[in-house]
């Protein structure tokens, strides 16, 4: 389509039935003209249109995306488009953390009656496209940033008071059948204790980095009856997010909380919590008072700091050391889909190659999946044995729920989940 | 679908005009999986369909693409088409290559290239169709009325007439509505309630409508063809069944003081009272507030009076539950507050007329009871002050309408009508009286209408004044009212006896929280929202609800009563069957692979999708897992975006069609 | 809270007898109105009908200087003035932009905090029980005709205050004072306003209807909040009692005066006899 003389961008747009198509069969009915660069995806609502759909029409070449439905309070199924404004801000947040060119994507609230203002759009976003240019690599290469490095975790290996309690606790709970299972830390690891007698295998040191939550959701674990886990604060808030999604029966486990002195790593630098709230008991004496507030990682400032190129740079480099082992997707208490979207081959909406297109499709899934729904624990980051930090990019969207919808995972079992609960007020600057 | 048939249409000149169609039809050609690729001048014709029909039979083909207009232009038409050479009609697609192509560039090249590019889109969709069956829906075949007004009186007795059980909902003691305590209505002058009586006893008596009186609806749960509908009743304290209707209760209340509700306050009823002497059911209510039996345990007289032992003090509110499969919503119209106090902060009232702190100055409403044979003042026209008649009256039209400082945008339609009336049955009553109109604007655009207004003026001898008020005052017993006259430029001040201010139309109270039980929308000010405001009147964007009158939009008795034939009309089609078919392109869910996360549930703009279990035909328990209910569901796939495992898709827009189409343009 | 006080040209010109009345009576209810230094004319009616910016420039200027001399409310007695400063504050915290160029031209900062108080909302700050508890000597025989004129109610937008159409607050203390109020039709009709001087006849024929209207309502006073309204009701009544050839007689006192006199406050320290009817 493009010749060496004059480049023709190639528009895709994704537009609903009942506004923003008939606007532009209206501009036909009316004969205004405007650039033939776009392609029409009809869907019947915005709310259909779901995050990947935008990333893939990129990856096939695309060099500009429009994205356009009916006018809030106007949807013909209602609130459709409120759902899809609520993903759009949220998704805007994320590209913008990878460093996607924002510039490509354009969102617009077009009614059926306005066929002149989608001529006006498709002419200026084909134009202002031309003049960026052709997207020709989503996902470039270049000079790594300076990044502040995340803060190294301990090695040395220190017990901590609450051990002896603990053990006793869970000895007592297995002999008098109140669970079948104890999920706890191990000398090398997590480990699942079903005798009495083995309680003594458990420690509490500070190298229990594990989020033990991630356990409820395995069907040999859930096989074995009522269960008892071990949180820390931190781990705790995963509890009330699976709880919000069915996933977990407060009242059909032991919650056995212990106050947290700190377990090395990165994430114990910008602790948030260090009692448990909802235990049935807890353990152990906290490093300190409760902190206040969750600062915005250094780490992640910095990188938001730079300009979008250096920010793509630096993840391309990250995401090219990644083998799709999924070890993140195992450790995260979030992950719990057993049939996960990578595992759907029709249609095939994540690449699996451990190629950079596909590496980066699934840390787009990964995360976006994630919007109001990690609770920061870090595992992702310690699991990954490329060492790529994928908290920094979960960092992202807890940001932006928190800013935009004032939502912080984890903390209120009340709380309306960000996904797939819309308020009127939900802005829409970024929307034309 | 692997032998797809591409139909390339000129449209005339329309599209061949721009877009070089045999090149289009050869390029379609190449396309993989597509067997045959024609063009032709008119697809749509009865000789374009033929073509279709004959392509369908002799290249087998299972799936069909129409590259012409919009698909909203024509898809239906397509569909029937490949329907009737015996192709399931979902396995048809249209490519638009004229609204989005040949009308919108006039590059030749550029054209054709688009158009090819936008047929590729259509046949990746094409070959990932499914043969979709339309989804069939049990039916309740009863009908739910909401209001006994004049629209949903003649909704119900169409619906049962045509051999339908109705429930009727009434949230006053009696049916009737607004139009029973009308004097006269125009054009005619009929007495309104000579002709609303008999159809409000056709009700009452009607073998298959079923009436709840002084009841409210109270809960909807269920979808289209299966409504679940809790209803109110509230306690009358009377028992309907033994009370004969004689009228000993309501002559023996000694607190007879009470403000009138069915007389807007001109005039007064005890506190067991029938609103008016033809009520329907005409069974007595005790109103709980003001009668000294259910307060502090005295009187007791009605009860001693009564012979027939009807009178019940412990009686309760009861909960009633109706099954039905469609609803008529037709709740009709309050009148704009004109005083102080308002419901919303936007709207500031008229505190210049004097409404409230003068007893003469009175709505709309409140002089149609004054001018009714069977008001208050028995049809004689007494001022509410001292009882006088009034020799001179001022009528002020739009107060709260057409005003967009402190009142509401839209016009009511109906004022300058009944306005034009009340000056005519003043004239009729007080021959010596003069009547004074200032108006805005007179719309009279209905039959006989404008020939009404013209008879007001030159043969009741109304004087009309173009122009508004600025303010009523009031001295030595007489009400000062100073406007406009702006066709002679003159201000004018006029010394009335009455004035009467013609308040806007606006929707009952409780509208809001009603459209929100029954999951259907409404405008700013409380309106009802239909479907299509041209070609869908009567219907909502709610399957199965239907409204009519003035819930709607202000309108007068005629436009109701036609609205409400509308709406049974709809409801008899839908109820013509033990079954409803619904379109075939909605959400499914894989429960296999369903994480029963459920975060689609609150998602769905319909509550379509339901929380549900798997179990083995034994019944064990195997997993928990979301469902969308067939016969709710809209199709707008909002589901499928939210959910994490990708275990909801929606037919006709698989993700498997649309990750297709984006993808074949690489 | 220091309460700046802005007499405009009015109450410092030729109705300095308003000045006299509220300062006496609002000195013995210990409110201490301080004058804000260096004000200038509020533009009042001439400066809108030749130029909008500086209709609120002028405004906007004394808004700039009470900010600057720390003030957090402002009383301005006149309604003129008072409508012209919440207008301009008003249309400078809608708009950024005109904050700005409003600001650059006066040569101040205006954030719009200030609040601009007419004499009814000071006596309200104040309290009507402790206004009640203060009097000495109740009004008894007085049945006053509360009259608002334009400007202290209108626009309701700007001056969001009272009912534009059925104010009551002026009567509410007017009651506390121990007198009658009367229940008259004229309370917001327009007196002729600054027509004084540019065509006489209209404030006569107006001021005529005003006080021939309180008459008729057994008002034996009038009772005003505006020094525009008490020269045309006050010093130009007998004008109209000559031009209509009728006794009105009718004493029109300021707020203040009522307020004075009910706190004991003699009516030579009110300035009650520079008034022309008495």
């Amino acid at each position: 389509m493009s010749t060496a003389a004059e480049f023709e961008p190639k528009i895709v747009a994704y537009v609903c039935n009942w506004c923003t198509y008939l606007g532009a069969d209206l501009a036909g009915t009316a004969r205004l003209e405007y650039p033939p660069n776009v392609r029409i995806i009809r869907l019947p609502c915005t709310g259909r249109i779901d995050f990947n759909l935008i990333i893939k029409a990129l990856e096939v070449g695309a060099d500009g995306v429009l994205v356009s439905g009916c006018h809030p309070g106007d949807c013909h199924y209602t609130s459709g488009n409120y759902h899809a404004r609520r993903r759009w801000i949220l998704f805007r947040e994320l590209l913008n953390a990878l460093g996607i060119d924002l510039r490509r994507i354009r969102f617009t609230w077009i009614s059926a009656a306005e066929g002149r203002k989608w001529q006006g759009v498709v002419t200026e976003f084909t134009e202002q496209t031309r003049a960026l240019g052709p997207y020709k690599e989503l996902y470039a290469a270049g000079p790594v940033p300076n990044v502040p490095a995340p803060e190294t975790a301990t090695t040395e290996v220190r017990s901590f008071a609450a051990e002896t309690e603990l053990r006793a606790t869970c000895r007592k709970l297995l002999a008098e059948g109140t669970v079948k299972v104890v999920i706890g830390y191990g000398a090398r690891g997590p480990v699942v204790v079903t005798r009495p007698e083995d309680a003594d295998r458990l420690v509490w040191n500070n190298h229990c980095y594990s989020n033990l939550t991630a356990y409820l959701k395995r069907k040999e674990i859930k096989a074995l009856g009522k269960a008892a886990v071990i949180v820390k604060p931190c781990d705790e808030k995963s509890l009330v997010v699976l709880e919000t999604e069915s996933q977990f029966q407060r009242q059909d486990a032991q919650v056995i909380g212990m106050a947290c002195e700190g377990v090395g790593q990165p994430k114990c630098a910008h602790c948030t919590a260090r009692t448990p709230r909802f235990a049935d008991v807890t353990f152990g004496k906290a490093a300190g008072p409760e902190p206040q507030g969750s600062p915005s990682p250094d780490r992640f400032a910095a990188l938001m700091a730079m300009p979008s190129e250096e920010r793509m740079a630096f993840w391309t480099e990250e995401f090219n050391r990644c083998v799709k082992c999924y070890a993140c997707r195992q450790v995260c208490p979030m992950c719990y889909c057993e049939r996960c979207i990578v595992d759907k081959n029709r249609p095939l909406a994540i690449d699996p190659a451990p190629s950079t297109k596909g590496n980066f499709a699934w840390q787009i899934a990964r995360a976006f999946h994630l919007a109001g729904r990690c609770v920061g624990c870090g595992e992702c980051s310690r699991a990954c044995p490329a060492g790529i930090d994928l908290a920094l990019l979960n960092i992202s969207l807890r940001i932006a729920v928190q800013e935009n919808f004032g939502h912080e995972a984890g903390v209120d079992p009340k709380a309306e989940p960000v996904i797939g609960s819309y308020a009127l007020q939900d802005k829409e600057d970024f929307i034309g | 679908m692997s032998r797809i048939g591409v139909f390339v249409c000129w449209c005339g000149e329309n599209i061949a005009r721009t877009v070089d169609v045999a090149q289009v039809a050869d390029a379609a050609a190449q396309i993989p999986g597509v067997r045959s690729s024609v063009h032709y001048k008119y697809v749509c014709s009865d000789p374009g369909q033929a073509l279709i029909r004959e392509k369908i039979e002799s290249e087998k083909l299972d799936a069909v693409v129409v590259a012409s207009c919009s698909p909203h232009m024509h898809l239906k038409t397509f569909r029937k088409t490949a329907q009737r050479a015996g192709l399931n009609p979902y396995l048809v697609e249209m490519a638009n290559i004229r609204e989005h192509c040949s009308w919108v560039h006039h590059d030749r090249k550029q054209a054709t290239a688009k158009a090819i590019e936008i047929i590729r889109l259509s046949v990746e969709k094409a070959r990932n169709d499914a043969a979709l069956q339309p989804i069939r829906v049990p039916v309740t075949r009863r009908a739910l009325v909401i209001g006994g007004g004049v629209a949903g009186i003649q909704a119900a007795l169409d619906i049962a007439d045509s051999g339908h059980e109705v429930v009727m909902v009434e949230r006053e003691p009696s049916i009737g509505g607004k139009m029973a305590g009308l004097s006269e209505t125009f054009p005619t002058l009929d007495c309104s309630q000579c002709i609303l009586t008999p159809r409000m006893v056709e009700v009452g008596q009607h073998p298959r409508i079923k009436l709840y009186s002084y009841s409210e609806v109270e809960k909807v749960e269920g979808f289209v063809g299966n409504f679940k509908i809790t209803i109110r009743q509230r306690a009358r304290y009377v028992d309907v069944n033994k009370c004969t209707g004689c009228g000993e209760c309501w002559n023996v209340c000694p607190l007879k003081r009470n403000r009138s509700e069915f007389d807007f306050g001109m005039g007064m009823r005890p506190a067991i009272y029938i609103p008016f002497p033809q009520a329907v059911p005409a069974r007595p209510v005790i109103d709980k507030s003001q009668c000294a039996k259910l307060i502090r345990n005295g009187c007791g007289l009605c009860e001693k009076k009564c012979k027939a032992g009807a009178i019940n003090f412990k009686d309760e509110d009861r909960l009633v539950e109706e099954s039905v499969g469609a609803v008529v919503v037709a709740t009709g119209y309050k009148l704009y507050s004109i005083g102080k106090s308002q419901p919303k902060a936007t709207l500031a009232g008229y505190g210049e007329y004097g409404y409230g702190k003068y007893k003469d100055v009175i709505d709309s409403l409140q002089f149609e009871r004054l001018v009714s044979a069977s008001g208050p003042t028995g049809g004689v026209l007494k001022r509410p002050s001292d009882g006088a008649i009034p020799k001179s009256v001022v009528f002020i039209s739009c107060v709260g309408s057409r005003d967009n400082a402190k009142g509401l945008p839209y016009c009511s339609k109906i004022c300058c009508m009944y306005t034009a009336k009340h000056s005519m049955l003043y004239k009729h009553k007080v021959h010596d009286g003069q009547a004074y109109v200032f108006y805005m604007d007179i719309r009279a655009g209905g039959k006989g209408y404008e020939e009404f207004v013209r008879r007001a003026i030159e043969q009741d001898g109304a004087q009309y004044y173009r122009g508004r008020v600025s303010k009523i005052t009031e001295e030595r017993g007489k009400l000062i009212v100073r406007g406009a006259d702006t066709l002679s430029g003159t201000p004018v001040t006029i010394e009335a006896d009455l004035v009467v201010l013609a308040a806007a139309m606006r929707p009952a109270d409780g509208i809001e929280e009603l459209a929100q039980k029954l999951n259907i929308g409404y405008d700013e000010f409380g309106f009802l929202l239909e479907s299509h405001p041209k070609l869908r009147p009567v219907e909502t964007n709610t399957a199965g609800i239907f409204i009519a009158g003035a819930c709607h939009s202000p309108k007068d008795i005629p436009e109701s009563v036609a609205q409400a034939s509308a709406a049974a009309s709809k409801v008899q089609v839908m109820l013509a069957a033990d079954e409803l078919t619904r379109e075939a392109e909605i959400a499914a869910i894989n429960e296999q692979t369903c994480a029963a996360c459920f975060t689609c549930v609150p998602t769905c703009p319909y509550h379509a999708i339901e929380r549900t279990e798997v179990r083995t035909p034994k019944g064990a328990f195997v997993k928990n897992t979301a469902r969308v209910n067939p016969g709710l569901c809209m199709g707008c796939g909002t589901c499928v975006s939210v959910c994490p495992s990708k275990s909801a898709d929606l037919q006709g827009f698989t993700d498997q069609q649309v990750y297709a189409m984006v993808e074949s343009l690489a | 809270m220091r309460l700046g006080y802005y007499p405009g040209c009015a109450l410092h010109g030729s109705s300095n007898d308003y000045e006299q009345s509220l300062r006496a009576c609002l000195g013995k209810l210990e409110v201490e109105p301080e004058e804000i230094r260096e004000w200038v004319c509020c533009g009042a009616t001439a400066a809108h009908s030749l130029n909008h910016k500086l209709s609120i420039a002028l405004p906007g200027r004394n808004l700039a200087l009470a900010e600057q001399q720390g003030f957090e409310e402002m009383l301005a007695p006149c309604p003129l003035c008072s409508m012209q400063l919440l207008k301009a504050s008003k249309l400078i915290k809608e708009d950024d932009g005109l904050r700005r160029e409003i600001s650059s031209i006066v040569e101040g900062e205006i954030s719009g905090r200030v609040n601009v108080l007419n004499l009814i909302q000071v006596f309200q700050q104040v309290g009507l029980d402790r206004i009640k508890g203060a009097v000495k000597k109740p009004l008894t025989d007085l049945k006053p005709a509360c009259y608002y004129g334009c400007l202290l109610v209108r626009p309701p937008e700007v001056v969001k205050f009272d009912d534009p159409e059925q104010p009551s607050s002026m009567e509410a203390i007017v009651n506390a004072l121990g007198a009658m109020p009367v229940e008259w039709n004229f309370r917001t009709e327009c007196c002729g306003a600054g027509m004084t001087m540019a065509k006489e006849e209209t404030v006569l024929d107006l001021s005529h209807r005003i006080l021939t209207d309180a008459q008729q309502h057994g008002a034996n006073c009038l009772v005003t909040a505006c020094p525009m309204c008490h020269v045309n009701l006050d010093m130009k009544q007998y004008d109209i009692e000559r031009s209509y050839s009728v006794v009105i007689k009718l004493p029109v006192y300021y707020l203040s005066d009522l307020v004075g006199l009910a706190l004991g406050i003699s009516r030579e320290a009110l300035g009650i006899d520079r008034h022309f009817v008495t």
